[in-house]
């Protein structure tokens, strides 16, 4: 098991044993899933060249999918991208497990 | 009363989104780029298979040092403006739930005040209740993950199946009632959390026609054939 994997498997584990209600767990497991995607698109786009972003976003010519692919790509094959969404996941899964113990304890 | 623990787990990803030198670029482009992924204009399944499958293997190349759940998760981030951008995709709940996956680091979890936003309860619709009360937990890999793979098969209703939601049809069958209830249960809301482990999109010709399978898992990308038409 992967250290995501195993840090989620915790929350996870916590949140179901809980006391919470049924609606309260579902939003808790929601904020989770939009949370962590809420880390990727920042992180990309700081590494996105800015004048390539600028042209995306400046309403020039109709952005593709073609173009998005290519944006996309431009940041990820800097090895920085992949490895701070990485520790950012992890972090910010560690911090919520830490938040999630004392919860529901 | 204090803050909800949702609304605190937002906080917590909100305030490491726009930390250091990502405040300055989230405040400018925030807005602008979720607008672009949303009207991404429409092209033909086909050519849009083509060109997942392709942005998949590229992606996959520049975070194959990461495990198989990470690798899975950021794939089934990125491309899901481009299974949103085929013409025929479907806007049914599924639509909802990955619009609101969408549009995940904009307005929508920005505003963690509002609950009653279409976006918010297809989200929380994706988690009550079987998820949770564990009473489909044979049907997140087993029964209801074999109807919709049925229906798929036979090129009708769902011709596109694109992520979390249908993360069933992809591993369904194989896996079925396999596991036991608790552990089926866990990684039913991982699944939904994350992203299923095999982001699987199936293309259909028409009825009775060829299909193309693309398989986005990290264990198939590292095997070629397995992306190839089947």
């Amino acid at each position: 098991m992967d250290d995501i994997d195993e840090i989620l498997t915790g929350i996870v584990t916590k949140v179901s044993g809980s006391k919470l209600s049924d609606t309260e767990k579902a939003d808790v497991y929601a904020s989770l899933a939009v949370g962590m995607r809420r880390l990727v698109w920042p992180i990309l786009l700081s590494h996105i060249p800015e004048y390539l972003l600028k042209e995306a976003t400046d309403g020039g010519h109709p952005f593709t999918v073609d173009d998005y692919a290519e944006l996309i790509e431009s940041a990820l094959q800097n090895p920085a991208t992949p490895k701070e969404i990485h520790e950012e996941l992890i972090n910010a899964l560690r911090e919520v497990d830490t938040l999630v113990s004392k919860a529901v304890s | 009363m204090g803050a909800s623990l949702a609304t605190q787990i937002n906080e917590i990803f909100e305030r490491r989104a726009t930390a250091g030198d990502r405040k300055l670029i989230v405040e400018t482009y925030r807005q602008k780029f979720d607008q672009l992924l949303l009207t991404l204009p429409k092209e033909k399944r086909d050519t849009i298979a083509i060109k997942i499958q392709q942005f998949a293997v590229k992606i996959g190349g520049y975070i194959s040092e990461y495990s198989a759940r990470f690798s899975d998760y950021v794939r089934n981030v990125l491309i899901w403006p481009m299974a949103a951008a085929s013409e025929e995709f479907p806007k049914d709940k599924y639509y909802q739930i990955e619009l609101a996956r969408a549009k995940a680091w904009g307005e929508f979890a920005r505003d963690t005040t509002k609950t009653a936003t279409a976006e918010r309860m297809a989200y929380r619709d994706h988690f009550l209740p079987s998820a949770i009360t564990g009473a489909e937990a044979g049907g997140i890999f087993g029964a209801v993950a074999g109807a919709m793979f049925a229906g798929v098969a036979k090129g009708t209703e769902i011709g596109f199946i694109a992520g979390g939601g249908l993360q069933g049809a992809a591993i369904g069958a194989a896996v079925g009632g396999a596991l036991g209830g608790g552990t089926a249960l866990l990684m039913g809301i991982k699944d939904r959390i994350i992203g299923p482990p095999v982001l699987y999109y199936s293309l259909f010709a028409g009825m009775g026609g060829s299909s193309i399978n693309i398989n986005t898992g990290s264990n198939s990308l590292t095997n070629p054939a397995a992306l190839a038409p089947k």
